[in-house]
């Protein structure tokens, strides 16, 4: 073996072991562990040669372990240790709220025989504000045309995906408030009643305020089917028995 | 995380706390497991060779105290990579990444470099290694000497050679101790090469 050729073999190699060759000398290397007899040799060479020093004068220092590395991709123990207090905290507060309501419940509305979620499912059923099908025309414009593909959307319960569609509507185009409500409410469809409470409320407030009652009757029946009568009351009127109509607060 | 907190992640795991290193980790981990489950095709695969090259890594770095690379989490990469291309070589027979005492792995699992029964043999390359070894030996630096030898005795810290030997801070002590074995691992290879040719 030529004296040059040494070195370089041993540089390959060494790069190899620290993992630290270039695409390159990846494809060289493996070429040469499967057909260059002297760089084989030289190989087994250097891993005797590294074995010997290791066992004369072994590393003292402490190594990661595959173990750990494992542990700490797969799972943060801190997060865990977190989680676990955090879902206590829950679990109590939970439990807390969960007997006040009850003690309030069966205070206050021992004779109360309303059913608030249904009230607010059939409200809900009436579509108000929703009557995108009767503004078809015949204009050609482009934004209602994006505008009812994500309302068709809506109405096949395809929440997600007219969401997606109208995600592009900005404050200040014809369409907006249209597009926020229909958002809105397939947040809300899709579970996400936090989103949806915020996209209402924006509508709700926005200056032109072409959907402010739109809005607070939705808000309204939102908090209704969780039965949140209080919160409820800040936009729609709750009728004392069952049988009469909900009303929007002006 | 920036590569300033990646040295701080280092110098602490130097002094043994290795809360930030685990971070880093766990970022890094985060921020490759994209690339690398499209490198692998699969999400095992990618934590494996992520593990292995995170273990080179705290052995090149923590360790040895080697330079850091400019680009810490491109060079993570690029040594997943290595392990990568290297383990669908199905190469892993031959090559242990480790820095355990070597031993040579033949595919069925054994450990042996050599065949028991081929005692004679096997009483010769010891005797070759043994001779290798003292020669190489002879031939370092007394501080070199000095260096390998404080791993061998419990009772030395490599810390309290600093003064005495001249070095100005512990890292350059460490990275002399390294490149003193390396030294030693190259000059074993050119000796037991010679003795095998006789």
């Amino acid at each position: 073996m030529i004296e040059n050729t040494e070195d370089y073999y041993l540089s390959l190699i060494e790069k190899y072991v620290n993992l630290d060759l270039s695409e390159a000398e990846l494809e060289l290397v493996g070429e040469k562990l499967q057909h260059d007899e002297a760089f084989i040799h030289a190989f087994r060479l250097y891993q005797e040669s590294q074995a010997i020093v290791n066992e004369y004068a072994p590393d003292r220092t402490k190594q990661k372990t595959y173990d750990e590395i494992e542990q700490v991709v797969t799972s943060d123990p801190k997060e865990q240790g977190r989680g676990i207090a955090m879902s206590t905290v829950f679990a109590l507060v939970a439990a807390a709220i969960s007997i006040l309501i009850v003690t309030v419940f069966l205070i206050n509305n021992s004779d109360d025989e309303r059913d608030l979620k249904l009230m607010a499912q059939q409200a809900w059923e009436q579509g108000l504000g929703l009557d995108y099908r009767q503004v078809r025309n015949t204009e050609n414009d482009s934004m209602r045309s994006v505008l009812l593909v994500g309302f068709d959307y809506y109405d096949e319960n395809a929440y997600q995906n007219a969401i997606d569609a109208l995600r592009g509507f900005k404050a200040g185009d014809l369409y907006y408030e249209d597009a926020l409500l229909i958002q809105g409410l397939s947040y809300y469809q899709l579970g996400n009643q936090d989103q949806a409470i915020d996209l209402l409320i924006t509508l709700k407030e926005f200056p032109s305020g072409k959907k402010a009652n739109v809005a607070k009757w939705y808000l309204g029946l939102i908090y209704l089917a969780e039965n949140n009568e209080l919160e409820a009351g800040k936009y729609i009127e709750v009728p004392a028995k069952p049988g009469s109509g909900i009303k929007i607060i002006e | 995380m920036k590569d300033e907190s990646i040295e701080k992640a280092i110098k602490n795991a130097i002094l043994g706390d290795e809360v930030l290193f685990n971070k880093f980790i766990e970022n890094i981990y985060s921020e490759l497991l994209p690339k690398l489950i499209v490198l692998t095709s699969s999400v095992d695969s990618a934590r494996d060779v992520f593990i292995q090259s995170i273990q080179k890594f705290w052995e090149r770095f923590v360790i040895k105290q080697e330079q850091l690379p400019e680009n810490t989490v491109a060079y993570i990469y690029r040594m997943c990579k290595n392990a990568w291309l290297m383990q669908k070589r199905n190469q892993w027979n031959m090559v242990m990444l480790t820095s355990e005492p070597y031993s040579y792995q033949a595919v069925d699992g054994s450990d042996h470099f050599l065949l028991e029964s081929d005692q004679a043999v096997k009483d010769s390359e010891d005797l070759y290694r043994q001779k290798a070894l003292t020669l190489a030996l002879e031939q370092m630096s007394e501080k070199c000497k000095q260096l390998i030898e404080a791993e061998l005795d419990k009772q030395v810290k490599l810390k309290d050679l600093q003064d005495e030997l001249g070095y100005h801070n512990y890292q350059s002590l460490v990275q002399a101790k390294y490149n003193c074995k390396k030294r030693l691992a190259k000059m074993v290879f050119g000796v037991l090469k010679e003795l095998k040719k006789l």
